[in-house]
């Protein structure tokens, strides 16, 4: 078994009335790309400011490396923080901002310099150490930002969100490089984030937050292929939610009825007949016109809105006069390209309509 | 073309034009005029308009000035010295605290400007007396058997002074504290930083303009104060203002005044100076 980083146990963070983060726990592995992904307001930052030890679990312990840190503060953690805000120092030089925590655990200067040059070189900043803070671009200072963090060697580095003051390419290419640094220091890394596809891209597993609490852990694509909430299959990705009734189930399937229009889906546990449940089938799981053959739900429909977006086509089909879906179709060549107002057949496979039950367990 | 730049010509001297004239009318002429007098001679206790260096001759080699010139510069030192000292920590309370009601202490910083210093003064005379207050209270409570000289002495300028001046201390070095963002003081506290490390390394130069601007400014009311050490000080605490009114008022030789006031001018004039060289002060101002 790989080795715990970071523990929380049954953590609670009251800010007066607002439960800001309600009975946490949450287990990290050694060396892990971990993302807490959430709406604002969802209390990840707040389980950051915890970890970190900004805040003081109103309930709970938080562990790092098996050791309790409650009574630990921040400058003593082996925890280091990317801000949001980033919060380099302005009346100091790059190199005197990377230097900062190992001139605070009186490093003998040598060393501080040999540290900092190998950071600027890890981060390619390579000839900025003398440069001021706000002669750098945001792209340089969010570099300067993980660097100085970095150089502490700590057990943890955790993100507060460090590229959402970048613009959309800056971006991309800073998640790449975050990804690469990561796997260059094999240091655990605690992302924070409200977007979905950078959580998705950057991270090894992820934790949903809603309202305090923790939605799903999961590897990436575990949480996109199966949702266990409704919240989640909506923040994740797009999705298309039916809900219904589970009117049969037999050896291999069950079947839920949604305004009288039945559905199969694969066999789960903890599914009763008569029970209400969502069916999330995903838009691009969804397939259209040919090659329909062999599925087990095939529906008719009509095209009542298509909007082309070069590599693909994104259809808002009406079935049965029931149901919208939204599906995503691949232009593979135009041939297949279905004007408003065609009528057709849409059909997804069983096991592409993923089980949501009311209580939350697929 | 050429409209146009008589147009901007007018524009411009509209808009420096009052400016201009207000210092040229209440400053710069004035200070012309007591340079001027400054070389005037003082004889059968009047002025006489023949130019002399007596008087600056006077002021540098006795030594009676001499000492009152340090004096008042050593006061400048003392008072903002301990200004700085409480100013800081108020400004950084007033900066850093979550009270909801902030304007009320603002007020409270503030009220002291709307009643004269004079009055002011008074109150402390009140109040250190030998059998003010403070020295009542003392002794009632038995902490001391008999009341404290603090009227007329060193200790009673000081109080006042602190007490006049102190707002023009907290008010700039609360500009630059507030202006501090509280996620560098967490920044540093994250890498290592304790909280006085923290205060030292970073609070403390990012406040440093609000320092600076402060300690001026607290410095020159010090040295040329004139009220507090005439009302509280009394004859053996007097500073260099005191004894230049009382060349003009006293002893009507107004050339030796304005060549006392003069002298103070160009000593501020040069402390300024170097103290700009430390501070880098169109720095802070431009910033």
């Amino acid at each position: 078994m790989s080795q715990i980083d970071i523990e929380l146990r049954d953590v609670t963070k009251r800010f007066g009335d607002v439960v800001a983060v309600d009975n946490v726990s949450l287990n990290i592995e050694k060396g892990e790309f971990f993302a807490l992904l959430g709406p604002s307001g969802c209390g990840k930052t707040t389980i950051l400011r915890m970890i970190s030890g900004f805040e003081k679990p109103t309930e709970g312990d938080v562990y790092i490396a098996g050791e309790l840190m409650t009574r630990v503060p921040a400058f003593r953690r082996p925890t280091n923080l990317v801000f949001q805000q980033l919060s380099l120092f302005p009346h100091m030089s790059v190199f005197k901002n990377i230097g900062f925590g190992l001139e605070m655990k009186r490093t003998p200067r040598e060393k501080i310099k040999k540290a900092v040059y190998e950071m600027l070189e890890l981060v390619e900043l390579e000839g900025f150490a003398e440069r001021r803070i706000h002669q750098l671009s945001g792209g340089q200072q969010q570099r300067v930002a993980i660097a100085r963090a970095l150089v502490n060697h700590p057990t943890v580095l955790l993100l507060d969100e460090p590229l959402g003051a970048l613009d959309l390419k800056l971006r991309n290419q800073m998640q790449l490089e975050l990804k690469r640094i990561q796997r260059e220091v094999g240091t655990t890394f605690i992302y924070v984030t409200h977007d979905q596809g950078e959580a998705l891209t950057m991270s090894n597993r992820i934790a949903v937050m809603n309202n305090g609490i923790i939605e799903q852990i999961g590897e990436s694509d575990n949480i996109y292929e199966n949702p266990q909430t409704v919240f989640v299959a909506n923040f994740i990705g797009e999705t298309n939610l039916i809900e219904g009734r589970i009117s049969s189930l037999d050896q291999i399937k069950a079947v839920i009825t949604s305004k009288d229009l039945p559905i199969s889906v694969s066999l789960q546990k903890g599914l009763n007949k008569g029970q209400n449940a969502f069916i999330s089938v995903r838009p691009e799981k969804i397939r259209i016109g040919e090659q329909l053959s062999g599925l087990e739900n095939i529906y008719s429909g009509i095209v009542e809105e298509a909007i082309y977006h070069g590599e693909l086509t994104i259809y808002t089909i009406s079935i049965e006069n029931r149901h919208r879906l939204t599906v995503k179709v691949q232009n593979v060549d135009m041939k297949g390209s279905y004007p408003q107002g065609t009528r057709l057949q849409i059909g997804w496979k069983i096991e592409n309509g993923i089980v949501i039950t009311e209580d939350g367990n697929g | 073309m050429e409209g146009k730049i008589n147009r901007d010509r007018l524009k411009l001297l509209s808009q420096l034009g009052p400016g201009v004239f207000w210092l040229g009318f209440f400053f710069v002429i004035p200070i012309l005029l007591i340079l001027t007098y400054s070389f005037y001679q003082f004889s059968d206790g009047v002025m006489q308009k023949a130019l002399t260096m007596e008087n600056y001759i006077r002021a540098v080699t006795q030594h009676l000035y001499f000492k009152i010139f340090t004096k008042s510069l050593w006061y400048g030192v003392v008072v903002t010295s301990l200004c700085l000292l409480i100013g800081y920590p108020c400004a950084y309370f007033l900066a850093r605290t979550k009270y909801k009601r902030k304007e009320i202490l603002f007020l409270a910083l503030i009220v002291p400007f709307w009643t004269s210093i004079v009055v002011r003064t008074y109150a402390w005379k009140v109040l250190l007396g030998t059998n003010g207050l403070i020295n009542h209270f003392f002794v009632e409570l038995g902490i001391i058997e008999f009341p404290i000289r603090f009227l007329y002495t060193e200790k009673a300028v000081f109080i006042g002074l602190i007490h006049v001046f102190l707002p023009f201390m907290i008010l700039p070095l609360y500009a630059s504290i507030e202006k501090i963002e509280q996620h560098l003081e967490e920044a540093a506290q994250d890498l290592g930083a304790n909280r006085i490390k923290t205060f030292l390394r970073v609070d403390l130069p990012l406040s440093l303009p609000g320092i600076s601007t402060g300690c001026l400014l607290v410095f020159i009311l010090t040295v040329g104060s004139y009220i507090t050490p005439d009302l509280l000080g009394g004859p053996s605490e007097i500073m260099i203002s005191n004894v230049i009114q009382k060349e003009y008022y006293v002893s009507f030789n107004w050339p030796f005044g304005s060549s006392l006031a003069m002298l103070l001018l160009f000593i501020i004039l040069a402390l300024i100076m170097f103290y700009n060289r430390i501070f880098k002060l169109e720095k802070i101002t431009g910033a």
